[in-house]
């Protein structure tokens, strides 16, 4: 699953992740709060989760699933460079890693490999 | 000559308790004499001296400039004043306008030093008041930074996300979906830029003020 407002990131992360030949459906959400809802039917096996976005922002994503009690994996990717909020985000247990943006092509396939 | 300490109050401020006598001589500066020193209505320190003798009293002006100083001596009766003690009186005249000088020069180095504490108190709360303003600003200043640098990110991060798929997406996806969205992500860190750019100024205008 792809939580970004920004369609451009979630479609280069769509393309990162088809050429790393990663076989899985690909569910992508400019809207968070469509996301959150979407975690009621989707089991997603890893959530690629960006911070600074309107409405719901990365750190309200995160408590909502905590309220919910829903532990799926979180990788937050983030153009935050900041060290506040890598801390922040790993803080929460389910946050398995702060990555930057961008996301080398190189790397994609081992970090999903990782984390899943 | 017998020398009797003077028992007058010596005030800086104000009120000094003078000797009918001592008024008189104030105001004419001639100097007095009294054949007897009962009749000077002395202190009552003086009246067991006055009493048991003779005794004779002189008193003089001697003004200075803005000091002025009042000297009385009681004779006994077996040492009368004479001539020859003039220079004895004369350096205990001096003596006299040093310690008051010296008392006058205690009270402006009080004086002094009081408005040297005042303001040594205000430029310390000047000090402390500025610093805190340069700690504000500076804050500011980095908060500014952070979101700048935050802002500037965001498109760039993309730009570059952009430019990684050239490696390995075929043409026609590069032309129909990369480039305009390479054109839309530049446009965005263009105003991010100018954002920036208007904010700062803003912003340095407001920390001048």
């Amino acid at each position: 699953m792809l939580v970004d407002d920004a369609e451009i990131s979630n479609f280069i992360m769509k393309k990162l992740i088809i050429k790393a030949g990663i076989d899985a459906s690909i569910y992508d959400y400019t809207n968070p709060r469509l996301a959150l809802e979407a975690l009621d039917t989707v089991v997603p096996d890893l959530i690629f989760l960006d911070i600074n976005m309107p409405d719901i922002d990365g750190w309200n994503f995160l408590q909502v699933m905590a309220d919910q009690k829903q532990h799926y994996p979180v990788l937050m990717l983030t153009s935050s460079t900041s060290e506040m909020d890598k801390q922040r985000s790993l803080a929460y247990s389910n946050v398995k890693a702060f990555l930057i943006k961008p996301l080398l092509p190189q790397h994609i396939g081992e970090i999903i490999a990782w984390h899943t | 000559m017998e020398i009797t300490p003077a028992v007058t109050t010596i005030s800086v401020d104000g009120n000094l308790f003078l000797q009918p006598y001592e008024e008189e001589l104030r105001q004419t500066r001639i100097p007095r004499f009294f054949s007897n020193a009962n009749e000077a209505c002395l202190p009552t320190a003086f009246n067991a001296i006055a009493a048991s003798r003779a005794s004779e009293l002189w008193a003089w002006n001697f003004s200075n400039d803005d000091k002025e100083v009042l000297v009385s001596i009681v004779s006994g009766d077996v040492n009368r004043f004479s001539k020859n003690d003039i220079p004895i009186l004369k350096l205990v005249c001096e003596s006299l306008e040093s310690k008051l000088l010296e008392l006058c020069l205690f009270k402006e180095l009080d004086e002094k030093n009081l408005l040297i504490n005042q303001i040594v108190e205000q430029q310390k709360e000047i000090i402390i008041k500025r610093t805190s303003e340069i700690e504000q600003k500076n804050k500011t200043l980095l908060e500014i930074s952070v979101l700048n640098a935050h802002d500037v990110r965001k498109p760039l991060s993309r730009i570059l996300g952009l430019i990684s798929l050239f490696d390995f997406e075929p043409t026609d996806v590069i032309t129909e979906e990369v480039i305009p969205k390479l054109k839309t992500s530049s446009n965005d860190l263009d105003t991010a830029l100018q954002n920036i750019i208007k904010r700062v100024t803003s912003d340095l205008i407001h920390l001048k003020a």
